[in-house]
């Protein structure tokens, strides 16, 4: 059964935001709705530069690039802001929050700057993102006051703060202990659970060092090998493949 | 690095063989370090006015949204950058009463040129000396703090964060500073420029000076015209502006490792005291008309 497309990458070639020379070429990469996708690959391989490049952050060098099925080159701003609006993304090693802010108001921002809510309706919802994260009794320290596995549980936060369709995660297990790994597939399983029936299934991207942890969980399955991306399919089809680099990662 | 390439090749054997062809070497050495400098001036120049005329383009047009966010920003900006900043504007303001001012009003009382008191406050207090100094004493208090902020927000990864989110760096960071740092320096200025007057007449007073307070501030009130005060707000709203512009640029525009967050601040330390210099100097030709 074929699923409607929410991004779409044909022929791109994907750059560092630092360089001109593409780290990955010629990529062909459809993510459909509702889909859960993990890319493997070795380090520096360019995971994170094809994350940043399908959810509309980086440019491409080449080929074009469709999100939510309009191509990044006529969008307006405002349908950028919109789709990363609707991209919750969660960066690598501790997720990037802003160092001056405290956890609390790293997780109000993207409430404060999209949402039209009042003050009481807008603490209500970072508290019980807080609570959720088990982050209440740290909210108002700053991220350097805390471990990077705390303040990577507060970037997921952050990033579903906003009503969010797709969910990009850069390497979100690297850091974390197998207790805060249980804890994030668990959540991620939750939330994708959750939507299933009132809203419209939330689109998972994983960016790993392999496909371990997510074995279960995801449904769709890649590997950048040699500056390409390589689709290897469903989860049997990852399973059965026969190459010895694949077959490490699974 | 065209420098030390030309040194490099000056030290080569062959470029010293003849004592002329040295010297001709070492004057297009000297030439291509010159020209590398002013190309590489000219550039930042373009970068930094393409950068202004983003920011402008962002204010105009994203002023008013977001307000719940980016109101209370500025307001955040306007208390770093200005009253934090009071006791130190105040001391120097007081400083230079005291130093500059009483001595010159003795001076001139002295050598009976009492009636110049007047213009020689405008021109080296209201329309030079208040200005530039306050602009160097935000630029060293916040202006410096800032690029280390921006240069730490940007080798961190931050600013692609911020984007992420569908938030506009330029409207989140930038624009804040920008607003806060032309209000600031402004009334700070002013705070400045009262204060020094003041203790200036106090220096005087104290040195018996023959001088009556309703004297000394007619003397000023009638050297004043109206277009110093159009002249002051414009030049120091400038001035903040540069120094906002400058900082931001070198903290933002462009990516960065957190081992040159200390060089870009050098540099925009000292492209900001230039560019506050170049406008005073440009604002003398309006003061020729005043």
């Amino acid at each position: 059964m074929s699923v409607e497309p929410v991004i779409e990458l044909n022929g791109v070639d994907v750059l560092h935001e630092r360089g001109t020379e593409p780290l990955l070429r010629g990529v062909d990469w459809s993510i459909g709705e509702g889909e859960f996708w993990v890319v493997a690959g070795g380090p520096a391989s360019g995971k994170t530069s094809l994350l940043a490049t399908a959810a509309g952050m980086n440019r491409p060098g080449s080929g074009t690039l469709r999100i939510f099925g309009r191509s990044l080159a006529d969008a307006t701003e405002e349908e950028q802001v919109e789709w990363r609006r609707r991209i919750g993304f969660v960066f690598e090693n501790g997720g990037r929050l802003l160092h001056h802010l405290t956890i609390a108001d790293n997780l109000a921002l993207p409430l404060q700057y999209h949402l039209k809510l009042n003050q009481q309706e807008l603490w209500k919802r970072v508290d019980q993102m807080l609570n959720r994260a088990e982050l209440a009794a740290v909210a108002h320290s700053t991220p350097s006051e805390l471990s990077l596995q705390a303040q990577q549980r507060a970037s997921l936060m952050r990033a579903l703060a906003v009503p969010t369709d797709i969910l990009m995660l850069d390497s979100p297990l690297r850091i974390l202990s197998p207790r805060e790994t249980r804890w994030w597939l668990e959540f991620i399983r939750e939330q994708r659970a959750q939507r299933g029936t009132d809203r419209k299934p939330l689109t998972v991207v994983v960016a790993g060092d392999d496909f371990r942890s997510w074995l279960e969980e995801a449904t769709r399955f890649g590997v950048i090998e040699n500056g390409r991306l390589r689709i290897l399919g469903s989860r049997e089809e990852a399973k059965a493949a026969q190459e010895e680099a694949v077959r490490e990662l699974v | 690095m065209v420098y030390h390439a030309a040194r490099l090749n000056v030290m080569d054997g062959k470029n010293i063989e003849a004592p002329s062809s040295g010297v001709t070497n070492l004057w297009k050495m000297y030439l291509d370090a010159a020209g590398g400098r002013i190309l590489g001036a000219a550039q930042v120049l373009r970068e930094l006015m393409a950068f202004a005329v983003i920011t402008l383009a962002v204010v105009l047009t994203k002023f008013n949204s977001h307000r719940r966010v980016i109101y209370p920003l500025i307001r955040g900006q306007i208390w770093d950058a200005g009253v934090r900043l009071l006791p130190m504007v105040g001391f120097v303001g007081l400083a230079l009463g005291l130093l500059i001012i009483g001595q010159t009003v003795a001076l001139l009382t002295k050598v009976g040129a009492h009636d110049y008191i007047g213009p020689v406050m405008v021109t080296v207090v209201v329309r030079e000396l208040g200005p530039l100094l306050t602009a160097i004493l935000v630029l060293a208090r916040s202006g410096a703090s800032n690029v280390v902020e921006l240069g730490t927000s940007r080798a961190l990864g931050e600013v692609e964060a911020l984007e992420s989110l569908g938030i506009d760096p330029i409207h989140y960071l930038v624009v804040p500073r920008v607003l806060a740092l032309a209000i600031a320096v402004f009334c700070l200025t002013t705070y400045l420029i009262l204060i020094a007057i003041g203790s200036g007449y106090l220096f005087a007073f104290l040195q018996d000076v023959p001088l009556t307070p309703a004297a000394y501030f007619g003397q000023l009130a009638d050297a004043l015209r109206w277009q110093d005060f159009v002249l002051l707000m414009l030049k120091t709203t400038l001035f903040g502006i540069v120094i906002a512009v400058v900082n931001c640029y070198h903290g933002l525009a462009r990516p960065l490792k957190i081992e040159e967050v200390s060089q870009v601040t050098t540099h925009a330390v000292v492209e900001s005291v230039v560019g506050c210099v170049l406008i005073d100097a440009l604002f003398l030709v309006g003061y020729f008309f005043v």
